[in-house]
């Protein structure tokens, strides 16, 4: 055990002075946190211009009392309309514009559906977006007109609805957040576990191979376990350092998101994401152990993390595209049980600390067993030799 | 004291090391020599515990190499073919961490590496990092570090392989040093005339197999000829060199 310690030692003091890779590290890190940054900002831009826009109508004069309507709706400025609404369009110089055919009051008149049109482009978020809202204005437009002519012919309104349909969400709007908007953070968390450890274990283990120097390690009679059990230690630092890291991104972006997704997690929950992601960042680096054991350089180490780089998105997808039914079996199977129990933690739902304290055991004694592995492997003849 | 007794070791159709035995005595220099791809590293590994032998066994002062590998293994003090320091890390780091692995306590470690420092004269480049060392510079770390523990049976494959007249000299009168103090040291070279300075005792290797032993003059002896170099010619056989 001693000299795991010193090996851990070691390959630590390695790692911090092997700068470039760390600073690799650090910037793959902080990139999500800014994309979402700045995404969010994005989306609060169309709320914004959502909730003040402007409307130019083409043919006002066609319909005095639709257009004066639409002047009342809170957040909505009906202007004119350019020469040619289509190219005015096209051109981005509007983001959409209703045009009132001539024949508009005559048809209103007579009974017959009024035409309007609407020009837009779909192909802009805030086009596509003004566009619904419009769209729905000017629907619920035309039912206060009908209701106005029923009751103007004595028939109740009511007659035209005969179903009233009431949705009882169960799913609560929390919930649903950190299902949808939040769906992010396991999933950047989970990928700073699963990769935090990454370039340690390929530099300590394929790299050692590929210098050679794995020869002169070997004769200090000290047992291959104590070896891996040292660099493995090492890489885990280093995960569950960058998955703390994580921890503390997610906060900052939480507290600095625009757009208030109305979720705060508490410290305790905090305290939480990190007791669940922890066991999984040990778990991750055992698996990159393996895998640098099995490389001859740290290039293929760094193919072979290519090859399973998808298995921290398959809990995200699987999440978001609803392929599992979250149950009890679930919380046990690592990554996947990870993601489902940091996104309860995020929905504001209590974990059972049995499964969290299972799940974590799972993890950890799968570490186990892979350390064991790689043990074998590290010294095993084929692999110190074949270079 | 280490004991070779008919080792064997194969590699698929290639046989690396056919039918070696010998020994190498404490307080006495014995040189393996043999051309390129006779065996020799494949021998050293094996003797060291890298490498299982398919055949024969190796005693170090009486510890079974196969049995007991880390035990046999805290009487060695080996430095491998492969001559590989890590880039990162100074040299004094190089060695201050084999020393630790070997569970040396940290004011005899430092004591030994003061002591290395002077002896190797290495003071000037010690205590920067390996990446930028000279060949003669990495050597004589190499040297420090596999002799950090002081063992009692000292392994060299080819030690002064690639290094400049001063170095060369520098790591003989080290190889000398550690015979006068009773070890064991056994090494391995392509190079007639390393061997027949240094050594107390020759073991020829070809082809896998042990061609001639002795010391220079039975070997001189033996193969019929007055030049050592003569001999080893005549006992390897020609162009021996599969490589």
């Amino acid at each position: 055990m001693r000299s795991a310690a010193v090996v851990f030692r070691k390959e630590l003091l390695d790692g911090l002075r092997d700068r470039r890779a760390f600073i690799a590290v650090l910037v793959s890190i902080s990139i999500f946190p800014i994309v979402m940054l700045v995404m969010g900002r994005f989306a609060e831009g169309i709320q914004d211009e959502l909730r003040n826009m402007e409307l130019p109508v083409a043919g006002q004069e066609n319909a005095p009392a639709l257009v004066e309507w639409l002047a009342q709706q809170p957040g909505l400025e009906v202007t004119p309309a350019p020469e040619d609404p289509e190219s005015a369009v096209r051109d981005r110089e509007a983001d959409l514009v209703l045009r009132i055919p001539a024949d508009y009051q005559e048809r209103f008149a007579e009974g017959r559906p009024a035409e309007l049109e609407l020009v837009a482009d779909s192909s802009r978020t805030a086009g596509g977006a003004k566009a619904g809202r419009v769209t729905r204005l000017l629907e619920s437009y035309g039912q206060e007109v009908a209701a106005l002519r029923l009751v103007s012919r004595g028939i109740s309104p009511m007659l035209i609805r005969p179903v009233a349909v009431e949705r009882a969400e169960v799913f609560s709007s929390r919930r649903r957040t950190a299902f949808s908007a939040l769906g992010f953070i396991p999933f950047f968390l989970l990928m700073n576990a699963f990769f935090g450890g990454m370039q340690i274990a390929s530099d300590a283990i394929a790299g050692e191979r590929e210098r050679g120097s794995i020869e002169a390690l070997l004769l200090n009679a000290v047992p291959a376990r104590f070896l891996i059990l040292g660099k493995w230690a090492a890489a885990a630092v280093f995960a569950v350092f960058l998955t703390l890291l994580g921890i503390g991104t997610c906060i900052l972006v939480l507290r600095f998101m625009p757009g208030a997704l109305n979720i705060s997690p508490s410290v305790t929950d905090w305290g939480l994401v990190a007791l669940i992601a922890i066991p999984l960042a040990l778990f991750c680096s055992a698996i990159q152990v393996v895998l640098s054991t099995y490389a001859k350089s740290y290039k293929e180490a760094q193919t072979y993390f290519g090859y399973v780089a998808f298995l921290p998105m398959i809990p995200f997808f699987a999440v978001t595209f609803n392929w599992v039914e979250q149950g009890t079996w679930t919380a046990f199977i690592p990554i996947l049980g990870q993601h489902l129990m940091i996104l309860n933690v995020m929905a504001g739902e209590a974990v059972a600390a049995w499964e969290l304290a299972l799940a974590g055991l799972i993890a950890l004694g799968a570490a186990a067993a892979l350390l064991r592995f790689a043990s074998g492997l590290f010294v095993r003849e084929s692999v110190v030799f074949v270079r | 004291m280490i004991l070779v007794s008919g080792l064997r070791k194969t590699f698929g159709e290639v046989v690396a090391v056919g039918d070696v035995s010998f020994a190498a005595e404490d307080g006495a220099i014995t040189g393996l020599l043999g051309p390129n791809g006779a065996g020799k590293s494949t021998t050293l590994r094996m003797l060291y515990g890298l490498m299982a032998p398919e055949a024969g066994e190796v005693a170090v002062d009486g510890v079974d190499v196969q049995q007991d590998t880390m035990a046999a293994q805290e009487r060695i003090g080996a430095l491998p073919d492969t001559h590989a320091l890590y880039p990162r890390l100074t040299g004094r780091e190089n060695i201050r961490y084999f020393a630790r692995l070997r569970g040396i306590p940290a004011d005899v470690t430092e004591g030994r590496l003061d002591e290395f420092v002077r002896l190797l004269e290495m003071a000037d480049f010690v205590d920067r990092r390996a990446k930028g060392y000279s060949h003669g510079e990495r050597s004589r770390v190499l040297l420090a570090r596999a002799l950090i523990h002081e063992p009692r049976n000292v392994l060299l494959d080819e030690p002064t392989n690639g290094l400049d007249v001063m170095s060369t000299r520098r790591m003989r009168d080290l190889i000398r040093e550690l015979r006068d103090r009773g070890c064991a040291v056994l090494f391995s070279s392509h190079i007639m005339q390393e061997v027949s300075l240094l050594c107390d005792h020759i073991v020829i290797v070809a082809a896998g197999r042990v061609v001639a032993a002795g010391s220079p003059g039975a070997i001189r002896e033996a193969a019929g000829c007055e030049d050592l170099e003569d001999a080893f010619v005549r006992l390897t056989g020609p162009a021996e060199e599969p490589a």
